[in-house]
């Protein structure tokens, strides 16, 4: 890796807020990367319809007017292609051949879009994208450098897009003069139209494309679309085959003996059975740690993370640990940890944090509910919790509100014991 | 390292015939199961429950999984028994498990029915399940308090239980860490007809020994009526340099053959 590339950012001129940063690795086919999309596609730099495709990108030509560069020739010459290309939230992406298509969406999760066996391209709108990487599947990744590109036209094998739209208000609200044509919105956008076919429950994904022989850690072939958004739902079926028992016999008194059984249907409640196996996407950095599909650096050791690299299904994600006072740590791998004196938890795959101290600590003083990447910290005590993430004021929990703990964030119980939220998979 | 003790007891009632509880107490792991269905349905399906969890008997460290996987397991077989013409039978099912998770010890416990798991500690009784019964569901609601608990008409109809062929049960969960000295009171609904919160935690006060605790209750339960079988199973965690007994000393079998009544100090692996 360049060190310098850790932080391309910095090496990067002021640019817009709906800017992209792209990063590239060289390869056997063509990028062509734009302000707000960006092309890869298997024809020599030299080809005709590069020159054509630059023009559209670099005047700010939206999918259409991309596509009717590409669609000028009969479909059997089209070479394999994947494109995107940002439309205010949207964000509009095509593929064909083996080239595919990888989106980071908000929130951690990942799908992809590849077109095996597909005549014409294949097409999706997404609506939270916050990284998109464009690569032919059917290549090994060759090793080389990360390399950024503010835009032009470059021999390459993979496109990285970070889409900045997403970070930007995190630390600076829009200010007053920010010109009203690109507003953030505050509320979110309505359901990404992203066919989500695993999600559906019923269908299975297409026959997934043949493998790459890539370094991959997964052994099995990406399907068509990961199923990445299982559906959770789960009914009680009605309890209709329930007989009732026969009456009781010798019996005095009003009592009848007998415990019966209602034949109606159960009161509806979330199943909590079986155990929550769903696996989880992740990317692995150089150090072999997991990170987040939308992740360019580690988020445990800081090195560069390459983004053209598999995804890898994890059944059990380990985010962290929680430093007790004592030195002691406990994994932070469960959808529920409940921390206090005397904890305890109504699922089976909670894990329970016991402190030692004072009284003034609850049995159940602090809960931390954790759904893929994000923490959150819910009050339960008595006296008190506070919250303090790195560079942030200090926060006290007011119950039923909860507050995000971010690696490194500290949570204080009752003014007393201090636990420390460390990004390490390992104590 | 978790040293635990044990008691149960069982008795058929003053005006029963049959015994249709069924009870496993042997560590790590603990169970009640209440049948119902009429003969003989009901006495098939809380043993064949109960038996789905002998494979868990006396090997340290179940995992939650392992004993979700028995309840499940003891599920099927009540409705596989039940295709073979034992129609309308079912049973509840309450229980405790010392299970290992992550190199600890954790308590692990779980009903379905109206059977019930309290904890008693701190001179506290609290009760950790929650009925699944018609009338408990109108309490919630607010729709009868509770001291009409015993006289409602529905007051036996149970809205969870093994043995539905359409439904998998739902089953409640907890999990604790174990603290010593505190006591876990596993009992089929013939004890809480009879005996009130009060009055089992009265027992469980006068009364150190876990076999003698659990005896007394059905004892004092049958004073009270005993209108219905009654099965009780009464664990507690050693308390820390308490000395231990001889882990040969098994007393008696209780008074229903059905049921596995063992009194033990075991040092836990």
């Amino acid at each position: 890796m360049i060190p310098s590339l850790r932080t391309p950012s910095v090496e990067m001129p002021e640019v817009p807020q709906t800017a992209m940063r792209v990063r590239y690795r060289v390869g056997d086919s063509t990028a062509v990367v734009g302000v707000s999309s960006a092309v890869l596609i298997r024809v020599p730099p030299s080809d005709d319809s590069v020159a054509a495709l630059w023009r559209a990108v670099s005047s700010g030509g939206g999918a259409v007017a991309l596509l009717g560069v590409l669609a000028g020739r009969p479909l059997p010459e089209l070479p394999d292609f994947a494109l995107m290309c940002r439309d205010g939230d949207r964000t509009v992406l095509l593929c064909r051949g083996t080239h595919g298509v990888r989106v980071g969406l908000a929130g951690g999760t990942s799908t992809e879009l590849a077109a095996p066996g597909v005549l014409t391209w294949a097409e999706r709108v997404v609506t939270d994208a916050e990284r998109v990487v464009l690569y032919d599947t059917g290549v090994d990744r060759t090793p080389g450098d990360l390399l950024p590109v503010l835009g032009g036209v470059v021999p390459a094998g993979a496109v990285e897009c970070a889409l900045a739209a997403g970070a930007a208000p995190v630390v600076s609200p829009p200010a007053a003069t920010a010109p009203p044509a690109a507003p953030i919105p505050e509320v979110a956008p309505p359901p990404a139209p992203i066919a989500f076919e695993a999600a559906e429950g019923a269908s299975e994904p297409a026959p997934p494309p043949p493998p790459p022989p890539g370094p991959a850690a997964s052994a099995a072939p990406p399907p068509l679309v990961r199923p990445l958004l299982r559906s959770t739902v789960r009914t009680d079926p009605a309890v209709g085959a329930w007989s009732r028992p026969a009456p009781a016999e010798g019996l005095v008194g009003d009592h009848d003996g007998h415990t019966i059984a209602r034949a109606t249907r159960p009161s509806p409640r979330p199943s909590l059975q079986p155990m929550d196996t769903g696996r989880i996407p992740v990317i692995v950095c150089p150090a072999g740690h997991h990170n987040q599909p939308t992740a360019s650096t580690c988020r445990e050791c800081d090195l560069p993370v390459d983004f053209d690299q598999e995804l890898v299904d994890v059944d059990r994600l380990v985010l962290g640990v929680l430093r007790l006072p004592t030195g002691e740590a406990a994994a932070i791998d469960r959808p529920l940890i409940v921390i206090g004196r005397e904890p305890r938890a109504s699922r089976p795959d909670a894990r329970l944090v016991t402190v030692r101290g004072t009284d003034q600590i609850s049995r159940m003083h602090v809960e931390l509910r954790v759904q893929q990447w994000t923490v959150e910290a819910y009050d339960l005590s008595e006296n008190g919790t506070r919250v303090t993430n790195p560079r942030q004021p200090s926060v006290r929990l007011e119950r039923d509100r909860p507050v995000t703990l971010m690696v490194g964030g500290e949570i204080l119980l009752a003014d007393e014991l201090t636990l420390r939220f460390e990004a390490r998979q390992h104590p | 390292m978790v040293r635990l003790r044990w008691g149960t007891a069982t008795d058929v009632g003053g005006i029963r015939t049959r015994n249709e509880d069924h009870a496993l107490a042997d560590e790590p792991i603990f169970v009640v199961a209440d049948g119902m269905g009429g003969r003989p349905g009901g006495e098939l399906a809380s043993r064949i429950a109960v038996d789905a969890f002998t494979c868990l008997q006396g090997r340290p460290g179940p995992t939650q999984e392992d004993v979700l996987a028995a309840v499940t397991r003891a599920d099927r077989a009540v409705v596989q028994a039940a295709d073979g013409g034992n129609t309308g039978m079912g049973t509840t099912l309450v229980g405790l498990a010392l299970v290992t998770d992550d190199g600890s010890d954790y308590w692990f416990g779980f009903n379905i029915g109206d059977s019930r798991l309290y904890r008693w500690a701190g001179d506290v009784l609290e009760q950790l399940s929650t009925d699944h019964s018609e009338v408990q569901e109108l309490i919630t609601a607010g729709l009868v308090t509770a001291e009409h608990r015993h006289d409602h008409p529905a007051r036996h109809v149970v809205t969870r239980v093994l043995g539905v062929p359409a439904a998998p049960p739902t089953t409640d969960c907890w999990l604790l860490c174990p603290v010593p000295r505190e006591r876990f009171l596993l009992c089929s609904d013939g004890l809480t007809d009879e005996l009130d919160d009060n009055a089992i935690a009265t027992v469980l006060r006068a009364e150190p020994d876990p076999y003698a605790a659990a005896r007394r209750l059905v004892d004092e339960a049958l004073a009270a009526g005993g209108r219905d079988n009654v099965t009780v199973v009464v664990v507690q965690v050693e308390g820390d340099g308490e000395p231990d007994i001889d882990a040969a000393g098994v007393t008696g079998t209780a008074d229903a053959s059905a049921v596995t009544a063992q009194r033990r100090r075991v040092a836990h692996r």
